[in-house]
C-alpha cells in the first residue's frame, strides 16, 4: 500500500497494481482486499469505516520503475515518462531538469542516467528506496 | 477478478495464477548485438487488446500455458499448452 | 414512548415485539419489522442530522439505499459505527443513535453560521478564498468543521468473514422481477443465488398493494417463496447487498444477515461465480429542484407510500405532492388510507391521465396540472410550499410534508460495473441499459419496465423559478444548481469534471439522488441532451462496505501469516525472541537483552560451539538425465564437474545479469541434485526452476521438487562443533580429511532417523548443517543440545548470525547487492570467466556497461573510530557544500564483537581499486570517516573454517 490522503469526510487511500497488464482502468478485487487489509493493519479502528468507491488507473511502469527523461530518436521530441508510482514526489525536480534539457538540447547533468538508451546499454538505475516503491 | 481456464485444473480465480509477461518470445543467443538483446529483455508489445501471455497455475498444478488475453475488456479468447502455436486469428 | 406518528393498525411490523432505542440520549420504541428510519418517524422525529458543510437540518427522504439524510452513527453492540444509512439498519433492541456533523447539539448548531453566509463558500472555495495569507492559517478551522461523524477509536468488536460461492444463476434484487427470474431458473434447474438487501425477500410486494398475476402481492409472494424456500437449488441471502460486479461473472456482496446479533455478530463477504446475472435492482425514484428543497418533511412519494404501507407511518399531517409522473400519483393517491391528508398535487405536467386524476380527487385532493414548485420555506421543516399555477400565478399551500418524484431511474450501477453501456431513454427520462460483454440480464424497473398495470408518462425536468443557489442537488454534499452553474460558467463541460469540481454526488449517498439531476442541469446549462452530456462511472461498491469485511480474516496475527519453524515451540521454551526473517519466524537471538545476547552468541560460536535452526533454507531437488546441464545454466558456477558428496557455491543472475540468489549446490548421485536457495527465495526460485524448464527447455528430462518443509535443519558451528555431532550414534566420519568443507553424506542414526549432513560455513568457523526429517526436529535439537552440554554449547538467532558472516566478508544477495548489481561488482570475476557454455544472464554480462571498471563494487570498510556507530543505507561521500556527492552506500555494518571494531560492507563507484584509501560516511545527518579495507574481515585464509 502506497498512501492515504486525507480529505473531507472520506480519505482515499491505494496502491498495488494486479499482476498483468491491463487498460479496464477497474481494478479487481484482489487488490482492494489487499489494500484494505493493509489499512487494517496499521489503523485497526477504521474495520467499522465503510469503503465507498474503488477506482483504478493506468501506471507506466518501466522495466527499473524508474521514468525515461530526455531526447528521443526523434529530433526535437523530447521525453519524460515512466513515472509509475514516483511522480507526484519527483515531478518539480523532473520538470526543471526536462526545461533545461530542452533549453540546452543536451541533458541535464541529474538526468542524464535516465536517458530511453539506458535499456539498451544496460545501466539500469535502482532507486527503490528513494521512489518508496514497496521492495 | 479473472477467471482462467487452466487446461489441466479448469476454471479457477486469478489469484491461484501467475502472469508471467508475453507469450513466444525467443531468446536469442549470446552472438546477438546489444539492442537486439535489449529488445528480449525490455522492448516488448503493449496492445490495448488482445495480447498473448504465459501463466503459471501457481497453487494448482505449477504447469505453465499460454493465453490471448484481451487488456481492456479482459476477456480471455483461447487458453493453449506450452509449444502449441497461438490460434491464428491472435498471430 | 408514544409513537405518536404510527397508526394503530397495519403494516407488516410486530406489535407484539417492541423494541426500545436511543436516539440522541432520548429513550425511544419501535416495533420488530422497524427500520431504525421508520421508528424515527413513528416517534416524529423530523431532523435527525445535519448537512456536511453549511449544517442545515437534514430529515429522512427515502427508505431504502438511496438515502442522504438519515445518515447516522449507529451503536448496535459492536460500538459506535459512522455514516449508517438508518433506512437500511434493521431496529434491534438497545440500539444506539447519534445524529452526525452537530456542534453543539442536533437542534441548535452553531456551525451553520456557514448556511447563512453561504454565498461566500461556493463549489472549490477552499481553492479560492483562503488564499490569503496562507492556507494554513485556516486549515485548522477547515478541518475541524469538515467532516462527516467521528472515527470509532477501537477495533469493530464483529467477526468478519469471507464466502466463496458458486452459482447458474445469481438473481440481484427479490422483488416481483427478481423473484419471477429466480423461479424460473429454479424450475429449470439451474443452481440459483437470490439476493435482496432488504431484511425479507419482496420488495415492492411489502408497500405496493396493486394485484400481480391476478393475485393480493401478500399471497403472489408467499406462493413464490414457498416453491422457492422448498427447491434445494436455491439459496435466499436476506440483508445482502451486491457491492461490485467484476470482470468474469464475479460479484461481491455483503451480507449483514448475522451482523445485528447481540451475540457474536458476523459480517460475511461473499465472493460469487456466477454462470449468469440477473438483475432485478429496481429503479430509484428522484427529487425535484425547487427552492430549499432539502428541508426536513420533504421525501421521495415513493418512500411515504412505503413507510404508510410497510411500517404504519405517517410522514405528516398534511401533504403536498410535488411530481411530474404517473406512478407518484398511485404513491400518492395510498396516503390518505394511512390518515394523511393530501392538500394537492402539482404535477409539472399539463396533462393528466384522466383516470388518474379522479381517482385523487375522490381522495379529496387538488389536482393542479401545469404548476411547478418555486420554493418551500420553513426553518426547521417545511412549512409551506410557493407554486406557479398553469396561469403563471404565484401560489402558496401550507403543509408539513412535501411527497416528491422527478421520476424512476432504473438501479443500473451494476450492470455499468459490469462493463455494460447505457443509453437515454427520452420516453422515459432515464438511462437505461444498453449492451454488456459479460452474461447479465436486466429485468423489471431496472431495465425500465416501470409499470405493468398500465404505460408510464413521465414529463420533462424543468428548471424551477427559484433562486439556483437555494435548490439543492446533492443534499448531503450541499451541492446546489448555482454551483453546477458556477462550474459550467468556468468552462467545466465534463460531467466527470464537474463532478469533481463540485463534488456533487461524491457523498456516502453516492449520488443516488443528484447524479441525474446534475447531468439534466448540466445538459440544460451546455445545451446538450442527457445522452451528450453521459453519466459519470459507476463503480464499486454500490454500497459501502465495512472495511472490515473487505479485509475478512486478513488481520492481525492473519495479515501476512508467518511460516513457523517445525521446531518453533522449542526455540520459544529456550527464549528465542522471533522475528520475521524471509516470511519465516525465526529466533532473532535468545534472551532478553537484545545486544548482550547477540554479543555472546557470536563469540560463543567463534570459541566454542553454537546451535542454530536452519530449517528454512531454501531446499530444492533436481532429478534426471538432463540435471547436471539444466543447473550448469542455471548458475554462474560450473555444475557437470562437480562430484558427488560434494558441495559447491553457486551464483544465480537473472537474465539482465544481476544477482537473483545465492546458496551451495550438491550433488547427491550422477543424476540427483540438491540445492540450497537463501529462505525468503526458496519459492521463488523453484517457480524460476520451473519457468526456465517448462518455458525455455522444455526438452530436457528432469523434475523439480522444492523439498524445503520436508527437512529440519540443525546447523552446529564452532571449533567444537565436530566434538558435538560425533556423539551422535549412527553419525558418519566427521574428520576432516573422511569429510572436509564442502562435503555431503548421508546415515541413518541409531533410532532409525535419516538424516542427510553436509559440512559448509556461513560463519566462517568449523560447521556442519544437519537436516532430518521435519517431524524429528524438536527430537534432534534436543538430541544436539544434549550431547553439546559437556562443550557448553548454546543457542544463535539470526542476528548473530549476520555478525559472523559480516566478519567472514560473506554476500547476502539482495542485502548487499541491489537490481544493478553484477557478478563483477561482487568480486566473483574469476568465476565468470571459467564458466563454459550458456546461462542465464550470460549474454548481459558481455555489454559494454556491465565489465566498466568505475561501477559499484561491493568493498569491506572499517571506521576510524572504533566504536562508531554506522547504519546500513549511510552514504559515502565526497566533496563539500552544493558539490558533495554520494559515490555509494553501506550495505551491511555492524561493531564486531570479534575484532572489536565497526566494520561493514558497501557498494562504492571504483571500489575495487580504492583498498585503502579514507572514506567519509554520512549517516543521518552526521559524518564519520573510515577507511577501504579487504571485505573479509576475519580468517581471510579460511583456515578455521576447513580446518
Amino acid at each position: 500500500m502506497a498512501t492515504i490522503r486525507p480529505s473531507t469526510s472520506y480519505f482515499t487511500f491505494g496502491g498495488g497494481e494486479p499482476a498483468y497488464t491491463s487498460y479496464a482502468q477497474r481494478g479487481g478485487i484482489p487488490v482492494v482486499e489487499e489494500n484494505v487489509a493493509a489499512v487494517l493493519e496499521l489503523l485497526p479502528a477504521f474495520s467499522s469505516l465503510r469503503l465507498m468507491r474503488q477506482w483504478a488507473g493506468i501506471t507506466d511502469i518501466t522495466p527499473d520503475t524508474m521514468p525515461i527523461m530526455g531526447a528521443t530518436p526523434l529530433r526535437n521530441l523530447y521525453m519524460s515518462g515512466g513515472w509509475g508510482t514516483g511522480g507526484y514526489k519527483a515531478i518539480p525536480a523532473g520538470g526543471d531538469t526536462m526545461a533545461y534539457t530542452i533549453a540546452n538540447d543536451a541533458p541535464h547533468p541529474l538526468i542524464k542516467d535516465f536517458d530511453l538508451d539506458r535499456f539498451e546499454r544496460g545501466a539500469l538505475i535502482d532507486e527503490g528506496a528513494a521512489s518508496g516503491v514497496a521492495h | 477478478m479473472l477467471r482462467i481456464a487452466c487446461p489441466h485444473c479448469g476454471t479457477r480465480d486469478e489469484v491461484e495464477f501467475r502472469c508471467g509477461g508475453d507469450a513466444h518470445i525467443e531468446r536469442p543467443g549470446s552472438e546477438v548485438s546489444d539492442a537486439v538483446w535489449a529488445d528480449y529483455l525490455f522492448n516488448h508489445d503493449n496492445p490495448k487488446g488482445v495480447i498473448l501471455e504465459r501463466w503459471c497455475h501457481v497453487f494448482g498444478c505449477g504447469q505453465w500455458f499460454n493465453v490471448a488475453r484481451d487488456t481492456l475488456t479482459h476477456e480471455i479468447h483461447a487458453v493453449y499448452r506450452m509449444g502449441e502455436p497461438a490460434p491464428e486469428r491472435y498471430r | 414512548m408514544k409513537q405518536a406518528f404510527r397508526n394503530e393498525q397495519g403494516g407488516r411490523i410486530d406489535r407484539s415485539k417492541p423494541l426500545g432505542f436511543v436516539f440522541n440520549g432520548k429513550a425511544m420504541q419501535g416495533y420488530s419489522g422497524d427500520t431504525l428510519a421508520s421508528a424515527l418517524l413513528a416517534n416524529g422525529v423530523r431532523i435527525v442530522s445535519r448537512s456536511f458543510k453549511f449544517h442545515r437540518p437534514r430529515g429522512i427522504v427515502s427508505a431504502g439505499v438511496e438515502e442522504s439524510g438519515g445518515i447516522l452513527a449507529v451503536d448496535y453492540g459492536t460500538g459506535l459505527q459512522p455514516i449508517v444509512r438508518s433506512t437500511q439498519m434493521p431496529l434491534v433492541d438497545g440500539l444506539r443513535a447519534e445524529s452526525q456533523n452537530c456542534f453543539p447539539s442536533l437542534g441548535f448548531d452553531l456551525l451553520r453560521v456557514f448556511d447563512y453566509t453561504r454565498s461566500l463558500w461556493p463549489a472549490g472555495f477552499y481553492n479560492k478564498i483562503f488564499k490569503w495569507p496562507d492556507w494554513h492559517a485556516f486549515e485548522w478551522a477547515i478541518r475541524r468543521s469538515a467532516g462527516l461523524g467521528r472515527l470509532p477509536d477501537s477495533m469493530s468488536h464483529a467477526r468478519f468473514c469471507h464466502m466463496n460461492a458458486h452459482c447458474d444463476v445469481l438473481v440481484v434484487g427479490a422483488g416481483p422481477a427478481g423473484l419471477s427470474a429466480a423461479l424460473q431458473a429454479a424450475r429449470a434447474g439451474d443452481d440459483v443465488m437470490l439476493v435482496e438487501q432488504d431484511n425479507e425477500p419482496g420488495s415492492s410486494l411489502l408497500h405496493d398493494l396493486s394485484e400481480i398475476d391476478g393475485q393480493p402481492p401478500a399471497a403472489w409472494l408467499a406462493g413464490t417463496l414457498a416453491e422457492l424456500r422448498g427447491a434445494d437449488n436455491v439459496k435466499i441471502l436476506t440483508l445482502a447487498t451486491v457491492a461490485g460486479y467484476y470482470d468474469c461473472n464475479v460479484v461481491t456482496i455483503h451480507d449483514r444477515v448475522a451482523a445485528y446479533r447481540r451475540d457474536d455478530p458476523i459480517e460475511i463477504f461473499w465472493k460469487v461465480r456466477a454462470g449468469r446475472v440477473v438483475l432485478a435492482t429496481g429503479a430509484i425514484e428522484q427529487p425535484i429542484m425547487f427552492g430549499n428543497n432539502d428541508l426536513p418533511g420533504i421525501m421521495l412519494a415513493g418512500a411515504m407510500r412505503q413507510y404508510a404501507n410497510r411500517y404504519s407511518v405517517r410522514c405528516g399531517g398534511r401533504i403536498v405532492a410535488v411530481v411530474n409522473n404517473d406512478l407518484a400519483w398511485q404513491s400518492v393517491a395510498a396516503l390518505p388510507e394511512s390518515g394523511m391528508e393530501v392538500a394537492a398535487i402539482i404535477d409539472s405536467r399539463d396533462s393528466i391521465d384522466d383516470a388518474l386524476a379522479d381517482q385523487a380527487r375522490q381522495h379529496g385532493i387538488d389536482v393542479y396540472p401545469g404548476a411547478a414548485p418555486i420554493a418551500a420555506s420553513g426553518s426547521n421543516g417545511v412549512r409551506k410550499l410557493q407554486y406557479r399555477d398553469r396561469e403563471g400565478r404565484s401560489r402558496t399551500i401550507e403543509c408539513d410534508a412535501i411527497a416528491v418524484s422527478g421520476g424512476m431511474s432504473p438501479t443500473v450501477h451494476l450492470y455499468s460495473q459490469a462493463g455494460g453501456r447505457l443509453r437515454y431513454d427520452e420516453q422515459l427520462a432515464c438511462f437505461l441499459p444498453r449492451e454488456c460483454r459479460q452474461e447479465v440480464t436486466v429485468t423489471g424497473a431496472a431495465n425500465g419496465e416501470f409499470a405493468t398495470a398500465r404505460t408510464y408518462h413521465i414529463g420533462p425536468r424543468k428548471p424551477s423559478a427559484a433562486k439556483t443557489s437555494c435548490q439543492w442537488v446533492d443534499f448531503l454534499h450541499d451541492v446546489t444548481a448555482s454551483d453546477i452553474e458556477l462550474a459550467c460558467r468556468e468552462n467545466l463541460r465534463s460531467v466527470e469534471h464537474v463532478k469533481r469540481y463540485t463534488t456533487t454526488g461524491m457523498a456516502a449517498d453516492q449520488g443516488k439522488t443528484s447524479n441525474l439531476n446534475t447531468l439534466t442541469l448540466l445538459g440544460d446549462l451546455t445545451g446538450r441532451s442527457l445522452g451528450e452530456v453521459g453519466t459519470t462511472t459507476f463503480r464499486p461498491m454500490f454500497m459501502p462496505v465495512t472495511m472490515g469485511t473487505i479485509a475478512g480474516v486478513r488481520r492481525g496475527a492473519f495479515y501476512t501469516a508467518a511460516k513457523r519453524l517445525p521446531a518453533h515451540d522449542w526455540h520459544a521454551a529456550k527464549g528465542a525472541e522471533f522475528e520475521d526473517s524471509g516470511g519465516w519466524d525465526r529466533p532473532a537471538w535468545y534472551g532478553k537483552d537484545r545486544a548482550a545476547c547477540i554479543r555472546r552468541e557470536t563469540l560463543l560460536v567463534r570459541e566454542s560451539v553454537g546451535l542454530f535452526d536452519a530449517s528454512s533454507l531454501g531446499k530444492i531437488e533436481v532429478k534426471g538425465p538432463d540435471a547436471a546441464e539444466f543447473l550448469n545454466r542455471i548458475y554462474v558456477n560450473t555444475v557437470p564437474n562437480l562430484k558427488q558428496g560434494k558441495v559447491r557455491y553457486g551464483l544465480m543472475l537473472n537474465e539482465n545479469g544481476i544477482m537473483l540468489d545465492d546458496g551451495v549446490f550438491i550433488r547427491l548421485a550422477d543424476d540427483h541434485f540438491l540445492i540450497n536457495t537463501t529462505s525468503g527465495n526458496a519459492d521463488g526460485i523453484a517457480g524460476w526452476l520451473e519457468e526456465w524448464h517448462q518455458g525455455e527447455w522444455p526438452g530436457m528430462d528432469l523434475v523439480i521438487s522444492p523439498v524445503t518443509s520436508q527437512w529440519a535443519v540443525v546447523t552446529v558451528a564452532g571449533p567444537k562443533s565436530r566434538d558435538v555431532l560425533r556423539t551422535l550414534p549412527g553419525m558418519i566420519e566427521l574428520s576432516t580429511k573422511q569429510f572436509p568443507h564442502m562435503s555431503f553424506a548421508s546415515g541413518v542414526f541409531d533410532d532409525g532417523t535419516p538424516y542427510r549432513i553436509q559440512r559448509v560455513s556461513f560463519t566462517g568457523e568449523m560447521s556442519y548443517e544437519l537436516s532430518v526429517p521435519a517431524n524429528c526436529a524438536t527430537a534432534y535439537f534436543e538430541r544436539v543440545w544434549a550431547a553439546g552440554q559437556v562443550h557448553s554449547i548454546g543457542l544463535f538467532g539470526v542476528e548473530s548470525l549476520m555478525i559472523l558472516r559480516l566478519e567472514k566478508g560473506f554476500l547476502h544477495v539482495g542485502g548487499d547487492t541491489d537490481t544493478t548489481s553484477n557478478p563483477f561488482d561482487a568480486g566473483f570475476r574469476k568465476i565468470v570467466a571459467s564458466k563454459q557454455g550458456d546461462f542465464i544472464g550470460v549474454r548481459s554480462l558481455q555489454r559494454a556497461e556491465d565489465k566498466r571498471g568505475d561501477r559499484r563494487q561491493l568493498i569491506g570498510f572499517e571506521t576510524n573510530d572504533k566504536d562508531a556507530t554506522v547504519s546500513a543505507g549511510a552514504h559515502i561521500v565526497t566533496g563539500h557544500g552544493v558539490t558533495q556527492r554520494s559515490e555509494g552506500f553501506v550495505t551491511s555494518a555492524c561493531l564486531s564483537p570479534t575484532l572489536g571494531k565497526t566494520i561493514g560492507l558497501a557498494l562504492l563507484e571504483r571500489g575495487f581499486e580504492r583498498q585503502g584509501e579514507t572514506i567519509t560516511l554520512y549517516d543521518e545527518g552526521r559524518l564519520t570517516t573510515g577507511r577501504i579495507v579487504d571485505a573479509c574481515f576475519y580468517d581471510p585464509r579460511g583456515e578455521r573454517m576447513r580446518g
